[in-house]
């Protein structure tokens, strides 16, 4: 199915991973454990929540689970947003988000061992602190939904959600490829729509439970569609990146031309735009508000090292990527885009710590270098485990699905009159 | 004309047009006309064919830079008119904010970006093109009515440098087109 230069890349890469995985999770766990005996932070009458090796060995873990939590979810919605609407650009990494869609089983083994901990043992989210949450009205009032249990039982019913229709579509991918029935290209096509919108209002809970409860006293309607956005910017230039290695054999050779290049830098490009808007959009309303239940969440983020963080995102996560994004040569290189696509993938790690880590007591004001460098190693190693179960499903089908006719017309129609 | 008591019946030629049956020959065509060191020539068809632009030797043109500095210009006039509004003229203080609130520009600034973007990008287009412009020669072209169904065809124009009314005739023959027609002016 896969050509033998393919094969060994994916075999070299994988190899590869394996050694991330080991090395950054040990990383992880040795400093954490260290960084927490010896820098932890004691419970105040102020500050009642407690920095200890726990919460060390917490906080980046779940930082690097909420990173690469998207590369599943956000897959999937990729796919469906593929039978929704179709095109020529989403038909060549068709395959790579299908396997990406795959590993959801895998985020929702290590959330149960990362995330469900977290709540029950430790004091990561806040309203899990009784002193905490006496200190704090607002977050008493919000108990019905932030409370271990309903965490709990949201958390298995957002996998529900996603590992339903990871089962669907690629059950029904796999039998259109055995069998070329083409109903089931009309229930693939039905689906998307309903999937597509229940995933909007998944994530959007799962972003307030998994990381806006972070910081508990605050809320933001608008944060849901951040997680998406940052998501597709993620799992866009992870395509973009398997695709670069991939495309020089049969069969995506065939069928990858400058367009194709041209539309996933476009489909970056707006995903850029789109993020800046949803993350400008939510300081605006609230630096004008300037209510104390919501100005809170950008105190924290305030102070000398975390202020040049801002500014940096604000020019290198939308300025720079969306001045290199708009100029067309920079799309249309598969060279130049793949550089394009490295920096925006592993830029999005700055973003998730300043949306995550200044919300821990010993996040505010300043960055925090050790959990910095935490999140980092942390991100490598899960990343690591995940390329290679990625790998392992890329490797299981065609790289292209087989009896799809849409497919064949859409690449007909985008790439008309090519020689 | 006729008041100068000059006569001229044989009208002025625009170009040869030849007519192809599909787009792989049109695009075929185009090449070979810009191998053979056609520069002024364009071709129609009823849909876009990809890298026929590129086989004309269709160059990138001045919007992109235009529809910049248009932006450009509306972003700093969004935040100017607000400035000069809430800063200079009527300065008010509204919850203790200072006076250049500059998140409570951008809005405004992002608005007049893109107004003014998307009226360099129209207008720009618009103005290189020549348009608007009610008639043009190549709809005297035999038949070119069918660039709008199903018909492929390349112009090659009297003002090219090697222009030629025989040798042309000749290189557009041997392209195999369904037919070559003079288009009068």
């Amino acid at each position: 199915m896969l050509s033998d230069t393919q094969m060994s890349w994916i075999s070299k890469t994988q190899s590869k991973a394996r050694m991330y995985a080991v090395a950054g999770l040990l990383v992880t766990l040795v400093v954490a454990i260290i960084a927490g005996a010896f820098f932890g932070l004691a419970p105040t009458d102020d500050q009642p929540l407690a920095v200890g090796v726990k919460e060390k060995i917490f906080q980046p873990l779940m930082v690097a689970w909420l990173f690469w939590l998207g590369m599943g979810i956000c897959s999937l919605a990729v796919v469906m947003l593929h039978h929704l609407c179709g095109g020529a650009w989403s038909y060549t990494i068709q395959r790579f988000v299908e396997a990406g869609s795959r590993t959801i089983p895998f985020f929702f083994i290590t959330g149960i061992v990362i995330m469900l901990p977290a709540v029950y043992f430790t004091d990561i989210y806040p309203w899990t602190n009784e002193a905490y949450v006496h200190q704090y009205h607002i977050v008493a009032e919000k108990a019905a939904f932030l409370n271990p249990s309903t965490y709990t039982i949201a958390y298995f019913i957002y996998f529900t959600i996603w590992m339903l229709f990871m089962w669907l579509y690629n059950g029904w991918s796999k039998r259109l490829d055995e069998t070329a029935d083409d109903r089931i290209i009309g229930k693939m096509k039905f689906w998307a729509g309903p999937g597509l919108v229940l995933y909007v209002l998944s994530v959007t809970m799962a972003a307030t439970h998994f990381a806006m409860s972070l910081e508990p006293v605050w809320f933001s309607t608008i944060y849901g569609a951040w997680l998406i956005s940052s998501y597709a910017l993620s799992v866009v230039s992870f395509s973009v990146i398997v695709l670069s290695y991939l495309m020089n054999e049969s069969p995506i050779k065939e069928k990858v031309t400058t367009r194709t290049f041209h539309h996933l830098g476009n489909f970056l490009l707006g995903f850029t735009i789109f993020w800046s808007y949803v993350s400008f959009s939510q300081f605006l309303l609230i630096w004008n508000a300037n209510l104390p239940e919501e100005i809170g969440f950008y105190l924290h983020r305030e102070g000398s090292s975390l202020t040049v963080m801002t500014v940096f995102l604000c020019a290198f996560h939308w300025f720079v990527p969306m001045m290199i994004l708009l100029i067309r040569k920079n799309k249309t290189s598969i060279v130049t885009l793949r550089k394009i696509a490295y920096y925006v993938f592993f830029v999005r790690i700055l973003d998730l710590y300043w949306n995550t880590v200044p919300s821990f007591p010993d996040g505010h004001y300043a960055v925090n270098w050790t959990t910095l460098f935490l999140v980092i190693t942390a991100i490598l190693g899960l990343g690591g485990v995940w390329v290679f179960l990625f790998l392992n499903e890329l490797k299981k089908r065609p790289l292209l699905p087989v009896n799809d006719p849409r497919g064949e017309l859409m690449f007909l129609k985008d790439a008309h009159g090519h020689a | 004309m006729s008041d100068h008591g000059h006569h001229d019946d044989t009208p002025k030629t625009y170009g040869l047009i030849a007519e192809f049956d599909t787009p792989d020959e049109l695009l075929h065509a185009a090449e070979s006309a810009y191998k053979a060191g056609y520069r002024t020539m364009d071709a129609y068809s009823p849909f876009p064919i990809h890298g026929l632009s590129e086989a004309i030797g269709f160059k990138k043109t001045a919007v992109s830079l235009i529809t910049l500095l248009a932006g450009l210009t509306g972003a700093a006039t969004g935040f100017g008119m607000q400035y000069i509004a809430m800063v200079l003229h009527y300065p008010y203080d509204i919850g203790g904010k200072p006076f250049l609130s500059w998140p409570s520009f951008m809005p405004i600034t992002f608005e007049l970006t893109i107004l003014f973007g998307a009226f360099g990008a129209f207008l720009s287009m618009f103005a290189l093109n020549g348009l608007p412009r009610p008639n043009h020669p190549i709809f005297n072209a035999k038949r070119f009515e069918r660039a709008s169904s199903d018909g492929f065809f390349l112009c090659i124009e009297a003002e090219d440098g090697q222009f030629d009314m025989d040798k042309t005739r000749a290189f557009l023959e041997a392209q195999k087109p369904v037919e070559v027609s003079e288009v009068h002016a």
